[in-house]
């Protein structure tokens, strides 16, 4: 049996699943600011009412959007400092065109040199390091850095130099979260830095999370693997996961995606999720999230990570509007609490949800609403802000649809129903599956295990087909190894990317494979 | 003359990577290069090609070698002015100003940061218009302009000096150097004088570069769709609708040969296309149908966004539409067609013009 978790902005949900993917129990709670307390009453509540002993429980599978919001709303970031190893200081800086509120987490810049080009180690330099380093490692502790990203060129081809600046640091200071950029990104310097500089800066944010999570699972009495969900939809152990914050920072949104698909049996569907402050829209794609293919962004920062493909709208039920005016705005602010804040619930904010109820009674049912308490609104107004949303979600699903083939839309999230009956009345093809509350904690209770190679490699003594032969066995080998059962295995994708204009036996490889549990 | 700024350098790269057709490196790296020096040195003049003085010295800036190689060694921006510093020296003259040997790829915004940093002035024309593998791939060379007296510089503050009998050579040794000097280096080769560049460049290649990026911006603002403003923008024509069924990709020669095959959507539904290409995309060609071949333009565009795709980026599965856009009158010349034409490349296919292939079809 799979215990599911999902930690949303608004919301905490848990169920448990059998081996035959039914659904046994659930539980929700508003998710709380320690995130933790939430998840204990959740999932505690979800193995009361299945009735069921923690022994039983096969795995823990966890999404969340905890490490994604602390970009949004940074103060518990880690003050990094990055170490270049290039040839010499490069024209373009680090963090450039980054947001301001996550620059000011680039607090040290360090340029080593390399003794690396494409073609390998040049000769011995290695006194030149040390001098650096020592400098370096003296600043550490008066700067008040939190963390290290480490950035070595051509480091997806010879990592030994990352390695070995991470060596020395780890000697000094063990407990120092140190990111190498050559296990977060491919070749192209840049993104590769983004990524693991955004990595580094979010290191404490996601090892205080996964600390005290797997505290709390240990609490319960859960003696399984726990698992968090990654960007791509597949899994990572939380063990892992904690120093590679940068690769899960979508999975709240993959396992809405999953999940939605896994309760309306589409496997090619448009999702919309409808949450308490945003409200996400992806595409599932022959039973697989969308990823970005190529170069992708995160807060409009360049990365060589994968990402969900996703829309996003800045919004969800629990975003309180305003009247400034006669101007009517959504506001980035949510009530956290819309049972209490919602007017609706006799509470005085005046959120999306409300105005919903306003124009349609009908819209959401929940036994603690009163409708005469919207009678101060004006349905004027509140017809205005289903309006926007209604645009402004239309015309994303839009960008998502295929050109050639209408897909149908799944509606899910903890706000979707009042947007089934009202927005999507013109749609014809539009799934609102029972479930839908608890859709992200089941869709990761059915995400796959998955391994990647993604390396540089010269072909001096080997074939090319030699060498994807070896990466394939070692890929089956590590899904082996993580549980995976040996008829589901299959490799994904294989990609070649030639060093173009060079001519020389050297080429980067990508290979992915998945596995069910 | 007028100022050219961050958002035409943003909309220019979008052209670059379109003109490219497939290849010449993401211009990524050098529009962030550009948009950096811009920043700190203040906007960048770009000059008609009439405002150059006959007399004046211009020369192109580029880079050569493997993107990819560029990319991780984050060039310090250095190397370019080492290349033109030296090439001064050795001329005994000042250089009036600067402009991009080729549209296409990354080699189109590396100027621009060049510029910046000098205070030269850009001029509109480049020596391809769209991007080519070799040097000597230049409508200078058509008309006889030598690539030498031209520096090479790497990062490592290495420059060398080339004296070639001709351009066919200069590309021989430059890029036997190139693999030496660290796999990617910066050029300042194809000095000349204006009247040469006048007679002999493409002009107005920059400005098709900022109207291909604006019309896809534009378009994806005013939810219109993208590829027919980019047709419109540029006189091309749309070869096939289909989404990537296999890509193989041969690297056994140091350049990226490869095929990728689209399978047919909508009107193009049961055919099936094949697209060669060497870092560029050269021949596009279905069951029974020549399409498009170099020195014709072949751009593969996102059918959603529009954008512009480049071999490297082609995976499995994206849906794609394959545009053709007819090349400069300069190459479809004997000399032209022999240096850039199907032959050159290795295939037996006889050039024939987009628009006659568009208008009748060859059958194979």
């Amino acid at each position: 049996m799979r215990l599911g978790i999902d930690v949303g902005g608004t919301n905490t949900d848990a169920v448990i699943v059998n081996a035959d993917g039914k659904l046994l129990s659930w539980a929700k709670q508003l998710t709380s600011e320690d995130i933790v307390t939430a998840i204990y009453q959740a999932a505690d509540t979800a193995l009361m009412e299945a009735n069921i002993s923690p022994k039983k429980i096969s795995g823990v599978f966890l999404g969340t959007t905890h490490v994604l919001n602390a970009l949004y709303h940074p103060g518990q970031l880690a003050k990094t400092a990055l170490i270049r190893i290039v040839k010499h200081p490069s024209a373009i800086v680090p963090g450039l065109y980054w947001p301001e509120h996550l620059k000011a987490y680039i607090k040290k810049v360090y340029q080593l040199r390399t003794n690396y080009s494409y073609t390998g180690k040049l000769k011995n330099e290695a006194s030149l390091i040390d001098v650096q380093l020592k400098e370096m490692l003296a600043e550490i502790e008066s700067e008040g850095i939190e963390s290290i990203c480490i950035v070595g060129a051509f480091s997806p081809l010879y990592e030994s130099e990352e390695l070995e600046i991470k060596r020395r640091i780890k000697n000094i200071y063990p407990d120092l979260p140190i990111t190498m950029s050559h296990e977060i990104g491919s070749t192209g310097f840049l993104e590769r830095e983004n990524a693991s500089l955004l990595n580094a800066v979010l290191s404490l944010v996601i090892r205080e999370a996964m600390l005290s999570v797997t505290e709390v699972f240990k609490r319960l009495k859960l003696e399984c693997p726990y698992w968090l969900t990654q960007n791509d939809g597949s899994l990572m152990e939380i063990n892992e996961a904690m120093n590679f914050p940068i690769l899960t920072i979508g999975s709240g949104v993959t396992n809405s995606l999953r999940g939605a698909a896994k309760l309306s049996q589409l496997d090619r569907c448009i999702v919309v999720d409808v949450g308490g402050s945003t409200i996400d829209i992806g595409r599932m794609m022959n039973g697989q999230p969308e990823a970005t293919s190529g170069p992708s962004t995160i807060l409009d920062i360049p990365v060589n990570v994968r990402m969900p493909k996703t829309e996003s709208l800045a919004y969800g039920g629990g975003s309180l509007i305003s009247n400034k005016r006669d101007v009517i705005k959504i506001e980035a602010t949510i009530a956290s609490d819309i049972e209490r804040e919602g007017m609706a619930w006799g509470g005085k904010s005046w959120t999306l949800t409300d105005s919903f109820l306003k124009v349609f009674s009908e819209s959401f049912k929940d036994e603690k609403i009163e409708l005469v308490l919207l009678d101060k609104l004006s349905a004027d107004d509140c017809y205005k802000v289903i309006h926007t949303v209604s645009k402004e979600l239309k015309d994303r699903i839009a960008r998502l649809q295929l050109r050639n083939e209408e897909l149908p839309v799944v509606v899910v999230g903890g706000g979707s129903p009042m947007l089934v009956g009202n927005i999507f009345s013109k749609y014809d093809k539009v799934a609102h599956p029972a479930g839908y509350h608890i859709c992200n904690a089941l869709g990761a209770c059915f995400a796959p295990l998955s391994a990647e190679i993604d390396k540089v490699f010269w072909l001096h003594h080997k074939t090319k087909e030699e060498i994807i032969t070896q990466a394939k066995e070692m890929i089956i080998a590590e899904l082996l190894s993580k549980g995976a059962s040996e008829n589901s295995i299959r490799i994904s994708a294989v990609e070649e990317f030639p060093f173009d204009y060079l001519k020389g036996e050297v080429i980067r490889l990508r290979i992915k494979g998945l596995g069910e549990m | 003359m007028r100022k050219i700024g961050k958002q035409e350098i943003e909309d220019m790269a979008v052209g670059a990577a379109l003109l490219g057709t497939g290849g010449g490196g993401d211009p990524y790296i050098g529009k962030l290069m550009a948009l950096q020096a811009i920043e700190e040195y203040g906007e960048v003049t770009l000059l008609e090609v009439d405002e150059v003085p006959d007399d004046a010295l211009v020369v192109p800036s580029s880079m050569m070698g493997a993107p990819t190689v560029m990319l991780e060694k984050a060039p310090s921006g250095e190397e370019a002015i080492s290349a033109f510093k030296q090439l001064e020296e050795y001329l005994g003259k000042k250089i009036f100003g600067t402009f991009p040997i080729e549209a296409g790829g990354v080699n189109s915004m590396l100027p621009f940061a060049l510029a910046a940093r000098l205070g030269l002035p850009v001029i509109d024309v480049d020596g391809m218009g769209r991007a080519f593998p070799e040097l000597q791939m230049v409508t200078f060379y058509l008309d006889g302009i030598s690539a030498t007296p031209a520096i090479i510089a790497d990062e490592k503050g290495n420059t060398a000096l080339l004296s070639t009998i001709d351009n066919v050579w200069t590309e021989r040794i430059a890029r036997a150097a190139t693999i030496q000097m660290g796999g990617s280096v910066m050029n300042a080769m194809y000095s000349m004088n204006g009247k040469n560049l006048k007679d002999s460049g493409i002009t107005n290649i920059l400005k098709l570069e900022e109207e291909i990026g604006k019309s896809i911006r534009l378009a994806k603002e005013n939810n219109v769709n993208p590829i027919e403003k980019v047709l419109k923008t540029v006189g091309g024509f749309e070869l096939f609708k289909g989404k990537v069924s296999d890509i193989n990709r041969k690297t056994e020669t140091g350049f990226a040969r490869g095929v990728a095959t689209f399978e047919g959507l909508y009107e193009n539904k049961g055919e099936t296309l094949q697209l060669r290409f060497q870092n560029e995309h050269l021949i596009a060609q279905t069951e029974n149908r020549l399409l498009c071949v170099t020195p014709d333009l072949i751009a593969v565009l996102d059918a959603e966004t529009g954008l512009p795709i480049t071999t490297e980026g082609i995976r499995y599965g994206a849906r794609c539409v394959v545009i053709g856009i007819p090349c400069h009158p300069k190459w479809r010349t004997e000399k032209g067609i022999a240096t850039v034409g199907p032959k050159y490349f290795g295939y037996e296919v006889d050039y024939v013009p987009v628009e006659d292939l568009a208008k009748k079809g060859v059958t194979l």
